[in-house]
């Protein structure tokens, strides 16, 4: 009796949902209570944008609240997968080589393994057009 | 190739106008909670709410700090310096404990170990002074 899923195919869901959970709590956290994380924002960061620290990570939550639901339902997956990873990346270079620095790195490259992947059979993605990107 | 770029770029284009609609509702009906503005007690805030340190003019001795030694009420000393970190403590990202161990002692040979020439966190712990060393 052959399993209709392997362990092989279990791995980028779990991965997937995983990332997309982080994001989703790093997210929820900037917009429940913003004024902690001001003190993480670069004044670069600032300067270049325009806004206040409190609009800046209010934006930064939403987007990773937005993006992160994306990626929690496997919608776009690639896309999302994609700037996620890079907006985590440039998070990590912020930081420096700090103990978070490597953390979030390792979880930028996590993410961006799912870029690599693509969908899995759990995501939107397949149940929309999986057939036709088969074709 | 095209084809399958273009639906990716309008997804990002639709994603960014959510995200900056959420942040704009969040913005507009964000109203600073009593706590942060009790965490802010030692701050000015101008109007574009960008926080101005103000540089306190309290003393205190280390027995004095040595009193606020629990996670409820969590004072150390770093430097010469004296600060609050009571509401840091549930959102420093390397995790609660490494500020509760702070509290009521001297935090200048941890702090300098694990953050010293590192400028965003000599920036955070700025926003918490709340006097000097006597």
């Amino acid at each position: 009796m052959t399993p209709k899923i392997t362990m092989k195919e279990i791995a980028p869901i779990i991965l997937r949902i995983a990332i997309s959970l982080v994001f989703l709590w790093f997210g929820s956290q900037q917009l429940m209570n913003p004024q902690p994380w001001t003190r993480l924002v670069p004044d670069a960061a600032i300067a270049m944008t325009g806004l206040s620290p409190i609009a800046f990570i209010l934006f930064n939550g939403s987007f990773e609240i937005v993006f992160g639901l994306c990626l929690l339902f496997g919608f776009f997956t690639r896309a999302t997968a994609l700037v996620l990873g890079v907006h985590l990346f440039l998070i990590t270079l912020s930081l420096g080589l700090t103990a978070i620095g490597i953390r979030d790195f390792g979880l930028s490259l996590a993410t961006i393994s799912i870029f690599f992947h693509g969908m899995d059979q759990f995501s939107l993605d397949w149940r929309i057009w999986g057939r036709w990107a088969q074709n | 190739m095209l084809s399958k770029l273009i639906p990716q770029l309008v997804f990002l284009a639709i994603g960014l106008v959510v995200t900056t609609g959420l942040a704009y509702i969040m913005n507009t009906n964000y109203v600073p909670s009593a706590q942060n503005m009790s965490n802010n007690s030692n701050t000015a805030t101008s109007t574009n709410s960008t926080p101005v340190t103000q540089t306190p003019a309290t003393t205190y001795t280390l027995a004095q700090v040595a009193t606020h030694n629990t996670p409820q009420n969590c004072w150390t000393t770093i430097n010469g310096e004296v600060y609050n970190l009571t509401l840091w403590i549930a959102n420093h990202p390397g995790g609660e404990d490494a500020i509760i161990s702070l509290c009521g002692i001297d935090g200048s040979g941890a702090f300098n170990g694990q953050h010293g020439d590192q400028p965003n966190p000599a920036k955070m712990l700025a926003s918490f002074k709340i006097g000097t060393l006597k």
